[in-house]
């Protein structure tokens, strides 16, 4: 599913931000993807979702390596994968509806169907009440579901999630957790990234944790959490 | 006016809200150049076959000469005009026609100067018809020293080298006017494009093709430019109806151009505020796509 081999990541003339990160993760797999603020979880998620390029090393998606891709490439991969954002990035001027419909009407998929599926779903992460607001009468959390929603509206075959508890309560937090592990148990690969240790504690999946710009792979099924650098994710252990 | 649903608030844009105005301007601009065009154009077409069906044949009064005499040498000329390929008729104008011809010259007493005033034959020729006018100028010398015929082909050349350059102009205007709105559009595009530039990010990064977000902006435009196409045209029907009025009472010269307004003008005219439209999408389009090749992603 995605594949990283010595991938490193510099902004600009900058100094790398990650170097020689080398792991797999299998389809079907739920992975945490741990590390402190300004550790480098973005930038390895902007790779995922293809909206950066790595300095040097090889990013596999889907079994296609994406350095030479060409740009026409892109949609069809993108289409392919949810991403929350951490800055949720609705669009102010259409409501939490169109919002989270767009990936279907990029999509081509028809309106009658738009309508069916989309309420469902909001109604599922508790917007029911709120399909025609815009999301500056939202509040934060209730920003963040719509965000989650238009993540996952398409069945994405990858879910990359950026802080998506970051702006909720703990309760909450928990609870949105427990979607994606429902998505996860559909076949949605899942990546969720975040500096809540809590959080991930309460959880058994997989971690990718950034240290110093390198990534370790740790589970903390194992009777001794192993912690190689770079380690690869074997497929099903993950979920 | 017809909404498009868009993922972009294009409609909301600064530089966007005068737009359809301008490309009314320009669609009224265009029309008014593109009538001129074809008026001139009309209108020369309709010059020279009048023209060239006509001779003018002068006479050159005999001092001396009497009466009888003058008109046994009329008389000579018109057998010999007659007897030429393609003539028709023939018209002997009378002193008071030679002298309103000659009063810009002669002032509006010319017959009564004493001064001896050239007999005109005016020569109506079948349309098409090209008569020998060197050997008939020859046979009319004999016949009336001094004789003239004057096909006016100089002032033809240089009234219809007028005209074509009229036309010309027109037709140019007509061209950087369309280029112009191209312009505006594309520099509307871009400029939208760039404030929208992380919704289009967005987009993107959901799955959407170039393709995508330019047909948006192409939405947008066949919005503003069918509402500027129906405000040029109705400004430019208005003025073409009022120049038409005007020359109809008898305006000057250049509004008498107007009066020889067709119904069939009323087709290719039509054709531009379409040909706007399909300008203003197409240079969106690719405006729109050329910038988006650009972007990081």
């Amino acid at each position: 599913m995605v594949l990283f081999d010595g991938v490193t990541v510099r902004y600009g003339a900058g100094p790398e931000v990650l170097r020689g990160i080398s792991f797999t993760l299998a389809p079907g797999s739920f992975h945490f993807l741990v590390g402190a603020s300004g550790a480098g979880k973005s930038s390895l998620l902007k790779l995922m979702y293809l909206a950066m390029r790595p300095a040097a090393g090889r990013v596999e998606l889907f079994g296609r390596d994406v350095s030479v891709l060409a740009r026409t490439d892109y949609p069809a991969l993108r289409r392919r994968i949810g991403v929350v954002f951490q800055d949720f990035r609705l669009i102010s001027h259409l409501s939490a509806m169109d919002n989270v419909a767009l990936p279907l009407r990029i999509a081509g998929v028809r309106e009658s169907d738009i309508k069916r599926h989309v309420p469902e779903l909001l109604a599922w992460v508790g917007l029911k009440q709120h399909l025609d607001a815009l999301p500056a009468t939202l509040s934060g959390g209730q920003q963040q579901r719509v965000a989650i929603a238009r993540a996952v509206i398409s069945r994405p075959s990858l879910l990359l999630a950026d802080e998506p508890t970051g702006n909720v309560d703990d309760g909450i937090g928990v609870r949105l957790m427990y979607l994606f592990e429902e998505l996860n148990k559909m076949g949605t690969t899942v990546v969720i990234a975040t500096h809540n240790e809590a959080l991930v504690g309460r959880f058994t999946h997989r971690q990718l944790r950034i240290t110093g710009g390198t990534v370790r792979m740790m589970d903390p099924t194992a009777p001794t959490a192993s912690a190689a650098p770079s380690a690869a994710a074997e497929p099903g252990m993950g979920a | 006016m017809w909404r498009f649903r868009s993922d972009l608030p294009l409609d909301r844009d600064s530089t966007a809200r005068f737009l359809p105005w301008i490309i009314g301007f320009m669609v009224y601009l265009a029309m008014i150049a593109a009538a001129v065009a074809l008026l001139v154009d009309h209108a020369a077409g309709r010059w020279q076959r009048d023209l060239s069906s006509q001779l003018t044949v002068e006479l050159p009064a005999v001092l001396g000469e009497d009466s009888a005499a003058r008109a046994e040498r009329i008389d000579g000329a018109v057998k010999i005009i007659s007897g030429a390929d393609g003539v028709i008729s023939t018209r002997l104008l009378d002193e008071t026609e030679v002298a309103r011809l000659l009063s810009p010259w002669l002032g509006a007493a010319a017959t009564e100067l004493g001064v001896p005033l050239p007999d005109l034959i005016a020569v109506s020729l079948q349309p098409g018809a090209a008569p020998d006018i060197a050997t008939l100028r020859l046979e009319l010398l004999e016949a009336s020293p001094g004789a003239v015929v004057d096909d006016h082909a100089a002032f033809n050349a240089r009234a219809m080298g007028f005209l074509r350059t009229v036309e010309v102009m027109a037709v140019s205007l007509l061209v950087l006017v369309l280029a112009a709105t191209a312009g505006v559009v594309a520099f509307v595009a871009r400029a939208g494009l760039s404030i929208h530039r992380q919704i289009v990010e967005i987009v993107h990064l959901v799955g959407a093709r170039d393709s995508y977000v330019a047909r948006q902006f192409q939405a947008q435009a066949f919005r503003f430019g069918l509402i500027g196409a129906l405000i040029g045209s109705a400004l430019a029907a208005v003025t073409l109806i009022f120049a038409g009025l005007w020359s109809a009472q008898g305006g000057n010269s250049v509004g008498l151009a107007f009066n020889a307004f067709e119904a069939w003008m009323i087709w290719p005219l039509a054709l531009i505020p379409l040909a706007a439209v399909l300008i203003a999408m197409v240079t969106v389009r690719l405006a729109v796509l050329g910038a988006l090749r650009r972007m990081a992603y």
